[in-house]
């Protein structure tokens, strides 16, 4: 059934579906989203209705990523290529803004949206490199 | 589609599918829907959290039948379906006479769906007796074995549980308010998981079957993903026999599923 057949490669896999599928769960309800924006360091009584929506449409977008990856669980890893080119170069922007965002003022709350943003980075590293992707090695 | 010729069973599976998913999707992402159309729930967090779980279940189910229309057709989850949905049906009735019959729609779903599931089983020519495996849940991993024989005893203690101390599962939850509705909600949990009950012990005897195994990895995903985010939601809301289960089930079924994978 599964069709990737390096065992670090799918243990990755799973591991992001796993995360993606926390974050998403985690925007697309009202408290969970009270209470992330709560850890972040924004008081819940400015989160209102609007942010609510963009916060579960954030969600979804994280559900869908995690699907995509089931689905690359059950395809031969070449074809998942462009996918994850996709999430390589995404999560590199998502590092890079986390950083950013970190540092600046009044962004320092906490970390855990950065480590998640960095460590989802690497992982798409170790998972890209291992698949042999990399520009240069297949073409 | 199903790996199958015969169009009334592709209908009922589509239309059966189509049911699980809209139901599964209104409970989990959009329960105020819900809430609205009963006049009786409480728009709180404890009805939320028990549409969440139903909603879940029948996600799930929908899972098992996209499974099916890629792999074909199994018996299994039929071994599953039909007594969750009978029970479902029952419970529902239940509700009904509690609430005094506020909205008749989710009988009259589950009527149909039981309906649907019961033609495409009993078309697809599946017999009554149950062919016995050579070893118990057809495999000889003793892992596999052991995960088995584990998801059956958590099962069994859940349902033995609530026949003992029915509102326990309430007192032990601080987050839920006990009402006859949260009550009967726990009693609708347990009917499900006594179908689960049903469709392991049928595994026992029968083998593995990867649509089963399949919905149960996404299941013992789905709900441990939840659980990680209702505990950072509520820190100190939670239920700690409940989070024990959820986690040891994402152990067992993933186990079950990753060491058995490739013969599905």
């Amino acid at each position: 059934m599964i069709k990737v057949e390096d065992t670090i490669s799918r243990v990755i896999i799973c591991f992001l579906i796993v995360l993606f599928l926390f974050y998403g769960f985690m925007f697309i309800d009202n408290e969970p989203v009270l209470a992330f924006a709560e850890r972040i360091g924004t008081n819940p009584s400015d989160v209102d209705a609007a942010h609510i929506q963009l916060f579960a449409n954030l969600g979804w977008v994280y559900i869908v990523f995690a699907v995509g990856f089931t689905a690359c669980l059950l395809a031969p890893i070449e074809q998942s290529t462009v996918f994850f080119r996709m999430m390589l170069v995404g999560s590199f922007v998502t590092s890079i803004r986390q950083i950013v965002l970190f540092m600046g003022e009044d962004g320092g709350a906490n970390p855990v949206p950065m480590v998640a943003s960095i460590l989802v980075f690497i992982l798409m590293n170790v998972l890209y490199d291992r698949a042999g992707m990399r520009i240069g090695r297949t073409f | 589609m199903f790996k199958t010729d015969d169009n009334v069973i592709k209908a009922c599976m589509f239309i059966s599918g189509l049911i699980f998913f809209v139901y599964g999707c209104i409970m989990m992402f959009n329960y105020d829907y819900m809430i609205d159309r009963y006049p009786t729930f409480e728009d709180n967090l404890t009805t939320e959290f028990f549409l969440n779980w139903f909603g879940a279940v029948n996600f799930v189910a929908y899972v098992g039948i996209l499974y099916m229309g890629f792999k074909g057709l199994e018996r299994a989850f039929f071994a599953y379906a039909l007594p969750v949905v009978l029970l479902q049906l029952i419970w529902v009735a239940m509700s009904l006479q509690l609430s005094g019959g506020e909205n008749y729609t989710g009988l009259y779903a589950w009527i149909i769906l039981f309906v649907l599931l019961a033609i495409a089983r009993f078309r697809a020519g599946y017999p009554l007796a149950i062919e016995k495996a050579g070893t118990p849940f057809g495999v000889t991993d003793k892992t596999t074995q052991i995960m088995g024989y584990i998801a059956i005893a958590a099962v069994l203690f859940n349902v033995v549980s609530y026949f003992i101390y029915p509102g326990g599962f309430i007192e032990q939850s601080p987050l839920l308010e006990s009402n006859p509705q949260s009550e009967h909600s726990v009693l609708g949990i347990t009917m499900i998981n006594i179908a689960i009950l049903i469709a392991l012990v049928y595994q026992f005897r029968a083998g593995l079957s990867g649509v089963l195994v399949s919905m149960s990895a996404v299941a013992g995903t789905m709900f441990f993903c939840a659980m990680l985010v209702g505990s950072v939601t509520f820190p100190d809301g939670g239920n700690p026999l409940l989070a024990f289960f959820i986690v040891l089930n994402f152990i067992v079924f993933l186990t079950i599923f990753f060491r058995n994978q490739s013969n599905f």
